[in-house]
């Protein structure tokens, strides 16, 4: 096959004359290309697109039953489905399969290798793979122990849903604490990707299902033989698993994503090619990429009892909760796993990790895996205060890199920059061209802002040549047959070890329609870049000191904003302040805080050029007043406001509790005592309903009020108690 | 030896500093691992070490279940990191992840169960073959409560009852013997010799070597290079050796 034809040919989805026929492209190539389709109400669809005549099964029986007929392209849709809305791309990820299509041999696979239900989260064995798994063997190697055992082609299969061990209500409670559960996903020749099983079993929407289901493989073509792990942020808010609030994680689940592609002749295709995906309500990406990378490799050669193990142990774990040190034990190996506080950076400063001899394989930063920000944008750190900027302005954001892994862990690191402010928008770690999403974010016109996506598909060079802001991170890993990824020093400059076709190729760097306004810092430069070429440090130590910067550089920007919202907390609480637990918190008015940010600039150093572009000739105003029209700022100030008014709170509840009732009311009249008795019970029942756990505090309302009524005329004591 | 039953963790718990007195000697971690046939008492043996505790009829382990014990041996203090694992044969292949770095393994057989002595040679040939080579392997006759009650009621006992004994102590002995293990019989119900086997597998265990390869992870070098680099020094929010990494 000429390299032409392997070149990733993409329809655009914005074309509006498509019809039913441009899912069936055919081929220039002599050979057979996959092509994967997709529409809004299709499952998924993937047609080996080898002839335009093939017909298409509107309700299709069950792939298994079509085994031996090659070449026919199977659909699995709906009916009603409107094929004109589809759009098709051929995968540049799947050219290679083209060897494992041509192949004619009888092809043996169980049943329920790619029986899949459109609801169904889980596939049930059928009799005859029972029979047929017994009269089958061969052998694999285990876990480097030498042990061999008889397997079938993939022992990651679902046989028998009843030998997955079942967890008991109280110990599932306590697994959901910390994830939902594993997802295998498989890429099936025949249906595309499609869900074997979930366990600890959960009942999943069917674009819940499918969001997965896409996000679960590479976008491109990112190797022939090799894994990968990486993270991803799916939309799923039907499921009711996901936080909910007015925060920016509601709605969403956090898929972790171990991917495996290695060579199989058994398979029809010759390629093996699943994922194993931990889904999750929290956002740990450092202690659950670890918890992939450890699992993945095993459960793929060791199977099922492998994913029971982990569960098991996950469900022996407390917590997790804000701020604590936790040892989670996981397959053989001590996890030391710290949580962050929310809107708090974790670094390793604030840790109880020895900053200077810590093991990044157990000794984890739930929040952020080691060495992401410095490993990644190494090549380009002077870029990074530009990033910073455009982060926390909330600018819409493209990040394209060469591999899911570098992609996703990029953005994780670029929302981490603006820490602690939280960040205000939607972001997809690892965002594919078959997303629920992509039609409403990939369009002609400007993208919304408050959005960073992360890319691989080389389709997006073209559809979001118009974004104001693209990021190009990261260099192809060259890879050695085996998968194992060669190391950058180990490389042999001769280009033996090609990048694989269909990736992207590009040069690294930003490129931005805003002009940077923040001074970089030269000093921190300059030392990052020596301590690399002496080799002195550890890459988490060096990109510890650069988040660190970051986060400095956050709380400087955020200095003014802070102290003029103190401003506005009330100065004294007195017990005549709050009616109904509304605290007496003045507006926050941006003039107002233009003339304090005057008198009390930021220590930020803005760049001269700034200095003479800014219109008003002043660059610090300019700049907040961008700041204070993003989104961003308004995620802050909900958040200040919240806690200012439960801190407003509590002080009214404990001046309440420490006030001598006795006393006071010596001095005052009856018709003030029964005002202060219904202020009091306000009081209580405001702590009841929203601080229920506070028995102190509720004990003292409560002996103050007992002390009140005591005070009050029998009449009125009487009436007061009924 | 004194075992601290108040600090035993059936789970990981929380461990936030001030709650964890600094002990007077640092801890020396020892993983330790147990493995043996299906229903021999593993998990039993584990439970009455820990948590002084017995359970008929325990529900069988999936892949391995872990738990923590400090003891105290000849002044020195050990925190043994235990992999209780599943007997199962459907577990068996996830075994060298468990014994993988283990310093020692307590290997269990049922005395009342002729084959499931053979399954601990296998295990014990296992182990020397693949684990860590300093690694100190105990074997251990368990259910000897069973026995004993069989010989108290005096050959009352049904033959091939589960009540009589199927391995002779001494051919068990002799085995670990020519093995270079330690042997004990024990029984998790009444806790006979239960103590013992831990405490003379902390005793067997070259301790030094342990604590020359783990300080520095644990407890940092102070002439490390790198901390010239780290400009905010090393001297962050955590003083060292608060007592910082463990649960107990």
């Amino acid at each position: 096959m000429d390299i032409a034809s392997t070149a990733p040919k993409i329809k655009s989805p914005l074309r509006a004359n498509h019809s039913a026929a441009d899912l069936f492209v055919s081929s220039s190539s002599p050979s057979l290309r996959p092509q994967l389709t997709r529409s809004q109400s299709t499952h998924s669809r993937n047609s080996s697109a080898s002839s335009v005549n093939s017909t298409v099964h509107p309700h299709s029986p069950n792939p298994s039953s079509l085994r031996h007929t090659i070449p026919t392209p199977i659909y699995h849709h709906d009916q009603e489905a409107d094929i004109g809305e589809g759009f098709s791309t051929s995968h540049p990820q799947y050219n290679h399969l083209l060897t494992g299509l041509c192949h004619s041999e009888p092809f043996l696979a169980p049943a329920l290798d790619s029986q899949h239900s459109q609801s169904g989260s889980c596939t049930t064995a059928s009799l005859s793979d029972e029979e047929e798994a017994s009269s089958r063997t061969s052998s694999s190697d285990v876990l480097g122990a030498g042990a061999m055992f008889e397997i079938d082609t993939d022992i990651t299969e679902l046989r028998d849903n009843n030998k997955l061990s079942n967890l008991s209500p109280d110990i599932l409670a306590k697994f959901r604490q910390w994830m939902v559960g594993f997802c295998v996903v498989n890429f099936d020749l025949e249906i595309g990707q499609a869900l074997d099983f979930i366990y600890p079993p959960v009942d999943l929407s069917e674009y819940e299902e499918k969001n997965i289901c896409f996000s679960a493989f590479p976008d491109s073509n990112v190797f022939e033989v090799g894994d990968q792990v990486y993270n991803v942020r799916i939309r799923a808010s039907g499921s009711g698993l996901t936080a909910s609030g007015p925060t920016a994680d509601a709605g969403f689940l956090y898929g972790y994503v171990f991917f495996r592609q290695k060579k199989d002749e058994r398979i029809r295709r010759g390629y093996f090619q699943k994922s194993l995906v931990l889904l999750s309500q929290h956002p740990f990406v450092g202690l659950f990429s670890r918890v992939v990378s450890m699992l993945g490799p095993a459960f793929f050669d060791l199977g099922q009892p492998m994913l029971e193990a982990a569960c098991a142990s996950i469900a022996s774990w407390n917590g997790p909760l804000p701020g604590q040190s936790y040892d989670l034990p996981l397959l053989g190996t001590v996890l030391q796993v710290e949580i962050p506080y929310p809107h708090r950076p974790q670094l390793l400063e604030t840790s109880r990790f020895d900053l200077n001899s810590l093991k990044p394989e157990t000794q984890i930063l739930a929040s952020i895996p080691p060495g992401t920000l410095y490993k990644h944008f190494s090549n380009m750190l002077d870029d990074l205060w530009l990033l910073w900027e455009l982060v926390l302005l909330g600018e819409p954001l493209i990040v394209m890199a060469p591999e899911p892994g570098i992609c996703s862990e990029s953005i994780v690191a670029l929302i981490d920059l603006i820490n602690p402010i939280p960040y205000c928008g939607d972001y997809r770690p690892y965002f594919t061209i078959q997303d629920s999403d992509f039609r409403s974010f990939i369009t002609k016109s400007m993208p919304p802002s408050n959005l960073i996506l992360g890319v691989t598909n080389p389709f997006f060079n073209k559809a979001i040549g118009h974004w104001p802001h693209i990021v190009r991170v990261g260099r192809h890993q060259h890879r050695k047959p085996d998968g194992t990824i060669i190391p950058e020093h180990g490389r042999h400059a001769k280009g033996s070890h090609s990048r694989p076709n269909g990736t992207l190729d590009f040069v690294q760097g930003v490129t931005s329609k805003r002009k940077a306004t923040i001074s970089k810092d030269k000093a921190l430069l300059k030392m990052l870049v020596e301590s690399r070429v002496r080799g002195h440090s550890s890459a988490y130590v060096l990109n510890n000191i650069l988040r660190r910067h970051f986060a400095d550089m956050t709380e400087k920007f955020l200095t003014p904003l802070n102290r003029y919202f103190n401003q506005l907390l009330p100065t004294n609480v007195s017990s005549s302040t709050l009616k109904k637990g509304q605290g007496q918190l003045k507006p926050f008015q941006s003039d107002q805080f233009y003339r304090f940010l005057k008198d009390n600039p930021p220590s930020l150093q803005f760049k001269s050029t700034f200095k003479a572009r800014a219109t008003t000739g002043d660059p610090v105003r300019e700049f907040y007043t961008q700041f204070l029209k993003c989104g961003n700022f308004a995620t802050w100030l909900r958040l200040r406001t919240n806690e200012a008014q439960n801190e407003i709170k509590h002080r009214y509840i404990r001046k309440l509790c420490e006030t001598d009732v006795t006393k006071k009311i010596a001095s005052s009249r009856e018709v003030e005592a029964v005002d202060l008795l219904v202020r009091y019970q306000d009081a209580l029942h405001l702590v009841q309903d929203e601080d229920a756990h506070n028995t102190t505090d509720i004990e003292k309302l409560q002996k103050q009020i007992d002390i009140i009524i005591r005070t009050l005329p029998a009449d009125l004591r009487n009436s007061l108690e009924h | 030896m004194s075992t601290q039953s108040t600090d035993s963790q059936r789970e990981a718990t929380p461990s936030p500093a001030a709650s964890t007195p600094a002990a007077p000697t640092k801890a020396v971690q020892v993983k330790l691992v147990l493995l043996g046939e299906a229903a021999v008492g593993k998990s039993s043996l584990v439970i009455r070490f820990v948590n002084r505790d017995f359970q008929e009829n325990r529900e069988p382990t999936i892949g391995a279940a872990f738990l923590t014990q400090k003891c105290n041996v000849d002044d020195r203090s050990i925190k043994f990191e235990i992999w209780d694992t599943a007997g199962q044969e459907r577990f068996h292949s996830l075994a060298p992840m468990y014994y993988r770095n283990a310093q020692a393994a307590v290997v269990v057989y049922d005395v009342t169960k002729a084959a499931s002595l053979d399954k601990a040679k296998s295990w014990v040939k296992e182990l020397q073959r693949q684990a860590n080579p300093n690694i100190v392997i105990a074997l251990v006759g368990n259910k000897l409560d069973l026995v004993q009650q069989a010989e108290e009621e005096d050959e009352d006992a049904e033959e091939g009852t589960s009540t009589v004994r199927q391995v002779p102590q001494e051919e068990a002995a002799a085995y670990a013997q020519e093995s270079g293990l330690l042997f004990f019989e024990t029984s998790a119900r009444t806790g006979d010799g239960v103590d013992q086997v831990f405490s003379d597998i902390a005793k067997s265990i070259p301790l030094e070597h342990i604590l020359a390869s783990s300080r520095g992870s644990r407890q940092g070098g102070s002439n490390n290079p790198r901390i010239d680099l780290m400009r905010e020094g090393a001297n962050g929010v955590r003083a060292p050796g608060d007592g910082s990494n463990c649960a107990c």
